[in-house]
């Protein structure tokens, strides 16, 4: 239902692309799989959500659990690219407010 | 005066069985002539209430969603046939879910009937 890739580091900071679907069911998954890939929290995160095509608040709350966590050491999350549906739940929760959104790269 | 449409689905009270809820509702919502849009907020809307149900502890083995079909509306109500419950959000100005549903439904209300939990309108807004 969902994929979590994670890529190569860049100035930004670590690359994870996010696939698929994160509702309910997928999301204990979602949160094991994103934490690991974070590794030690200690540089930024770049979530590429380019092919994110669902989401909804179970999969928004594992993200901002996942910011506390990096913010814990001074870093970030950046949301890349998110899909209109997708930007819309951040816009509507504040959320666009909280992580930094990003366009095409 | 058309007579309305209703479709019923009944689902285990399952985490596996929203996305079977999602896409019979999208289905429904293209078939109105929805726009892309629309269809995925009233997926969402239904994902959050679902999400409430199956994290409450509640004795119904089942969850049963109507989809009213009537004109350019659709009425979506949840319905927990051997049980019923009551405050499945929390602080309703608070609530995070709450408040997506909102945001993205035209109209929504709580326990409208005795078993009928949520109940949601989405309205079909035809460009002229």
């Amino acid at each position: 239902m969902f994929e979590l890739v994670a890529g190569s580091n860049e100035d930004n900071g670590k690359v994870i692309s996010v696939r698929g679907e994160i509702d309910i069911y997928s999301a204990p998954d979602f949160r094991e799989n994103l934490f690991q890939a974070m590794g030690d929290c200690k540089q930024n995160i770049v979530l590429d959500c380019s092919e994110l095509t669902y989401i909804d608040s179970m999969g928004l709350g594992i993200m901002v659990a996942a910011l506390k966590r990096v913010r814990q050491n001074g870093c970030n999350i950046t949301i890349r690219n998110a899909r209109p549906n997708v930007k819309k739940l951040f816009t509507i929760t504040g959320l666009d407010k909280v992580f930094i959104m990003e366009e095409s790269k | 005066m058309k007579q309305a449409d209703t479709v019923s689905i009944l689902v285990p009270r399952k985490a596996e069985y929203v996305s079977v809820v999602r896409l019979t509702a999208s289905g429904i919502a293209s078939r109105m002539g929805f726009d892309i849009d629309d269809i995925e907020d009233i997926k969402v809307s239904i994902s959050e209430v679902l999400n409430r149900l199956l994290e409450k502890g509640v004795s119904s083995d089942n969850i049963r969603i109507d989809f009213h079909l009537s004109g350019n509306t659709v009425k979506i109500d949840f319905i927990m046939p051997d049980s019923s419950i009551q405050g499945i959000f929390g602080d309703e100005e608070e609530d995070f879910a709450f408040g997506i549903i909102r945001s993205l439904m035209d109209e929504v209300n709580l326990n409208a009937d005795e078993h009928v939990v949520v109940s949601m309108t989405k309205k079909l807004e035809r460009a002229v």
